[in-house]
């Protein structure tokens, strides 16, 4: 069934409203309206005045159009954009590549991109490829970690006042072989250089020695005296650690309890402790004790300036 | 792709950009993308073909284009109708939008078919004329085309 044949209205009166008269202005203008349409917009053409306004529009910009279209190229200019450019594209056309078969295209770009790899890899010098180094540092970083802060060295006197004396030069004459134990002197004087060197440290280590005859016995009574006293071990170690060379304690304990803690190591003998600088600042009213008790008849007089040079060199 | 092809090309980068070098330009452009075109899609004629260069070297071009330059005369290669005020189809490109004189260069200058537009632009019949309808009755409502008293123009038939 053709549209013609379908009946969309009454009586064989098809009539336009305006607004879809408007929008077959165009379809009019370019005849592309079946009879009936035609019919019905020419019906409402004669009584819209907007209308006609629209068609005359139409027409009067299609007119004006034609006339623009009689705009000529010249033969020249249009062969001369339609010719190839570039080197290239000239010869392809000069040698027909389009019409040349599949496979032997095919054949001759293979051979064109073997060449240019072989041509790459003979002109590359490799060795220096190989050997070019990435990264301009020769190490790894295996982990990274905070080092302490280096005391600062002390002021170097000026030429103009004196001749320029490192302070380890009169060291260095004095350290013996490192084979051989150094001498208590020895000891001292780097234990002054340093604490001299370290102008920066704040805080300060109570640092004790002594003596006494029954190690075994004693060790637990001082454990349970400096508890009592309110002090804490400090280090790894626990208190009364016993070690080759005697007991050591590592704690810290009221500064108010240091007399009492001194009287009672008097009971067992004499006891020397010496106040040093050290790095690490206690809080107020806190200090730090290291005290080693050592057995009179086990322990021979060189070792222990060992084992206290080595504890020495430990803290520091 | 022949020198008609090429003439149809040229002028519609002509009426579009209104610049002599970059209708060279384009013209040339789009003239290699005609040519790849017959390559390619073969099923397509040769004004669907003219649509999708144009249309896509056009689209590409916007951003180094500059609109509304002077219409002056390009040179002995490009012959002007006579009597035709080029000053209306400048005063119309103010006026509308790219894609407005780009159906209209199409539509009514190149004398491409609806049908040809709409498979080349993707559209229904029924958008294509619409947006025809509208840019008509834009440049047919310029001041100097519109006589002052009007009368009903009637179909040659």
């Amino acid at each position: 069934m053709s549209l013609e044949q379908i009946h969309f209205f009454k009586k064989g009166h098809r009539k336009l409203s305006p607004l879809f008269a408007q929008y077959l202005a165009y379809d009019y203008s370019a005849q592309k309206l079946d009879s009936q349409r035609q019919a019905a917009f020419e019906q409402e053409l004669l009584t819209s005045t907007e209308l006609q306004l629209n068609l005359q529009k139409l027409q009067i910009a299609k007119a004006y159009l034609d006339q623009l279209s009689r705009m000529q190229v010249s033969e020249d200019l249009a062969e001369h954009f339609r010719s190839p450019r570039g080197y290239l594209r000239l010869l392809i056309q000069k040698i027909k590549w389009d019409e040349w078969p599949d496979g032997l295209k095919l054949g001759l770009e293979s051979l064109f991109v073997i060449v240019g790899v072989l041509f790459v890899s003979l002109l590359v010098p490799w060795n220096r490829v190989l050997e070019m180094k990435w990264s301009k540092q020769d190490f790894i970083v295996l982990s990274e970690f905070n080092r302490p802060l280096q005391t600062a060295l002390p002021e170097v006197p000026t030429a103009a006042q004196e001749p320029l004396k490192f302070p380890d030069d009169e060291s260095k004459k004095e350290i013996p072989d490192a084979g051989a134990p150094p001498d208590k002197d020895t000891v001292m004087a780097v234990a002054e250089l340093n604490s001299e060197t370290a102008t920066e440290k704040k805080g300060f280590l109570y640092r004790g020695q002594m003596v006494v005859t029954n190690l075994e016995a004693v060790s637990p009574k001082f454990v349970e005296k400096i508890s009592e006293l309110g002090g804490r071990k400090a280090g790894d170690v626990p208190l009364g650690w016993i070690k080759p060379s005697g007991s050591y304690f590592h704690f810290t304990i009221p500064e108010t309890k240091y007399p009492s803690l001194l009287e009672f190591a008097k009971d067992f003998g004499g006891i020397k402790i010496q106040k040093e600088k050290h790095e690490r600042q206690m809080p107020t009213g806190i200090i730090r004790i290291i005290l080693e008790i050592k057995d009179k008849e086990k322990r021979p007089e060189n070792q222990n300036q060992n084992d206290r040079q080595n504890e020495y060199q430990n803290d520091h | 792709m022949t020198t008609l092809e090429a003439k149809r090309v040229s002028l519609f980068f002509f009426f579009a950009t209104q610049d002599e070098l970059l209708t060279y330009e384009l013209s040339v452009a789009a003239c290699d993308r005609f040519q790849k075109l017959e390559k390619r899609f073969k099923n397509l004629n040769s004004d669907q073909r003219l649509v999708l260069a144009t249309q896509q070297i056009i689209l590409a071009s916007y951003k180094t284009m500059q609109r509304h330059q002077s219409l002056q005369p390009m040179g002995s290669h490009w012959i002007y109708p006579q009597g035709v005020d080029f000053s209306i189809w400048k005063e119309f490109q103010k006026l509308a939008s790219p894609a407005e004189y780009h159906f209209l260069i199409w539509s009514q200058i190149l004398k491409i078919s609806d049908s040809d537009l709409a498979t080349s632009l993707l559209l229904t019949h029924g958008t294509l004329r619409y947006r025809l309808s509208i840019a008509l009755q834009k440049i047919g409502s310029l001041s100097r085309l519109i006589p002052k008293k009007f009368e009903i123009i009637k179909d040659p038939e």
